[in-house]
């Protein structure tokens, strides 16, 4: 249970960090370039902790699937 | 000790009311709005609203009104209707109109849903595209104008649809993932168009707004946009779901009416931030370029965000159009339970690959949008008109089911009659698509209610 929770603390940093990441681009605080590495950095810490922490068990009992509209 | 894997029988309640003791919290539906309306659809129309040459007022001001008027048909149209009877939208048409006008309506839906999956297919394919020379196609093609975009768009096409016949869980699960991910790099999309825009400090969006991003100048070939089309657009371009009632099937689970409010998070999160972002987006790419004013989402992700950009819209499009695509396997697949569903939603897919070849289809998305909602509308105002109208009027609700019905007309009259209604303000009166559904719903209930009163007096006489 702790290791998911870690997992998806995980995860949600690089949602966290994403944002932070074109926050500090568009404030001129960060270059291009590592501004683009930031972005795939926080979509591996995302995609890499839910996977994860679903495989470990950790899925959320509530959850209903997810139907895209527009 | 080993988890031990237990097979789970989903019991989806679609032919009986969702139990009391089976809805689900509001935090569900807040959780299910916001990634629901956060989709590939969203590249298209953001930047197609700069296309038409809306003004940055208008689109800023008409977002919101828009998306509040949708809020509130959801709220106080749709989800006192599904809570009250609590059953799917097929369940319940089968109940007014019988079995038959349940498959006509399938059919339409089914072969709506190719043509918003063939565009999102498109979309998909134009986030690989950034990898390989492929030429984009011209914001005014309807035809293809290249064949390695023809190729590359069937070949995303046959491996999406492939895997929407193989099953929809797998899908499912990996877009309730990516959804949070998806509106955090919607607004970092938004964000870090910024510096391109020349925007550094909170006090000069306004300017660039008006003098970069929505400058309201419209290109060639596509209708100026006002403050009304955009208030309409973001009113009905869910039509379908609310006045439409395609979402009774979602809010059956709903403890109360105030849960209708949920759909806020989908409207402010996809129909606000996520179309502002796109548009500021396609902003950038005409500062660059000014005779660069194709929609192309994989290349213009890609220029401000590089390659998580493009992941951005490949994955916002396939996440899209694959459950598109199952559902309309389904659709098409109601018409005869012996049809192999895996065969009709690679058929399905087919078909919706056979669209997306042709570019006109994403540059005219909001018609297409418009005209998805339109369609399907007048069956949720015939419901509406069921559920409040019939009783007062000394009729009878759900006549299909009381009287033994397999198809009883006055539905389907309304509906086609709407349609016809539509067309010829379409055509002789100049009303745009994108106002036609005000009228039509109006016109449906009127139609339905006159109708039902005729056979259903014919019918107690005989």
């Amino acid at each position: 249970m702790r290791r998911v929770t870690l997992l998806r603390g995980l995860a949600v940093s690089g949602l966290v960090l994403i944002f932070t990441a074109s926050v500090l681009y568009a404030a001129g605080s960060i270059m291009r370039d590592l501004f683009l590495y930031l972005l795939v950095a926080g979509t591996v810490l995302w995609f890499g902790g839910i996977l994860i922490a679903r495989r470990t068990g950790g899925r959320h009992a509530t959850e209903i699937p997810n139907e895209h509209k527009n | 000790m080993n988890p031990v894997k237990k097979k789970v029988q989903v019991i989806e309640y679609e032919r009986e009311p969702v139990p009391e003791n089976r809805t689900k919290s509001a935090a569900s539906f807040w959780g299910l709005f916001s990634s629901e309306h956060v989709a590939g659809t969203e590249l298209l129309i953001g930047p197609l609203f700069v296309v038409h040459g809306v003004a940055a007022i208008d689109v800023l001001v008409g977002l919101v009104l828009g998306n509040i008027l949708a809020v509130l048909s959801w709220r106080y149209l749709t989800v006192p209707i599904a809570i009250k009877h609590r059953l799917t939208l097929y369940f319940h048409l089968e109940k007014i109109g019988g079995r038959k006008l349940v498959i006509l309506y399938n059919l339409a839906n089914g072969l709506l849903w190719c043509f918003i999956a063939g565009a999102m297919i498109s979309v998909s394919a134009s986030a690989v595209s950034v990898f390989l020379p492929v030429e984009q196609p011209s914001l005014d093609a309807v035809l293809p104008e290249s064949l390695s975009m023809v190729l590359l768009v069937l070949l995303v096409g046959l491996l999406i649809s492939i895997i929407a016949a193989r099953g929809y869980d797998a899908v499912s699960r990996f877009a309730t993932i990516a959804a949070p991910w998806m509106v955090v790099m919607f607004i970092a999309l938004g964000i870090s168009t910024l510096p391109d825009l020349g925007i550094h400090s909170t006090g000069e969006f306004w300017e660039k707004a008006n003098d970069v991003i929505w400058k309201g100048h419209n290109q060639p070939g596509f209708i100026k946009f006002t403050f009304w089309h955009i208030l309409f657009f973001s009113w009905f371009g869910n039509m379908a779901w609310h006045i439409g009632m395609g979402d009774l099937t979602i809010f059956r689970y709903a403890k109360k009416a105030s849960y209708g409010f949920a759909s806020v998070s989908g409207m402010f999160l996809g129909h606000y931030i996520a179309w502002i972002c796109a548009g500021m987006l396609y902003a950038v790419q005409l500062q660059a370029d000014p005779s660069n004013t194709t929609v192309t989402p994989g290349p213009m992700a890609s220029s401000t965000m590089g390659f998580a950009g493009v992941l951005l819209v490949l994955i916002s499009g396939w996440t899209t159009a694959n459950p598109i695509i199952y559902r309309s396997g389904l659709a098409f697949q109601s018409v005869n339970s012996k049809w192999s569903r895996y065969r009709v939603t690679l058929v399905a897919g087919g078909v919706a690959s056979f669209i997306a070849i042709f570019p006109g289809l994403s540059m005219r998305f909001l018609d297409l949008a418009a005209l998805y909602g339109l369609i399907l509308m007048p069956m949720g105002a015939v419901i509406f008109a069921d559920h409040y109208l019939m009783k007062p009027l000394g009729m009878v609700s759900f006549f299909a089911e009381k009287r033994n019905i397999p198809f009883y007309l006055p539905p389907t009259i309304a509906w086609f009659l709407t349609l016809g209604f539509c067309l010829v303000l379409n055509l002789y009166s100049g009303i745009q698509v994108f106002f036609l559904g005000l009228p039509g719903w109006f016109m449906a209930v009127i139609l339905y209610l006159v109708f039902s009163l005729y056979y259903q007096r014919k019918f107690n006489q005989a």
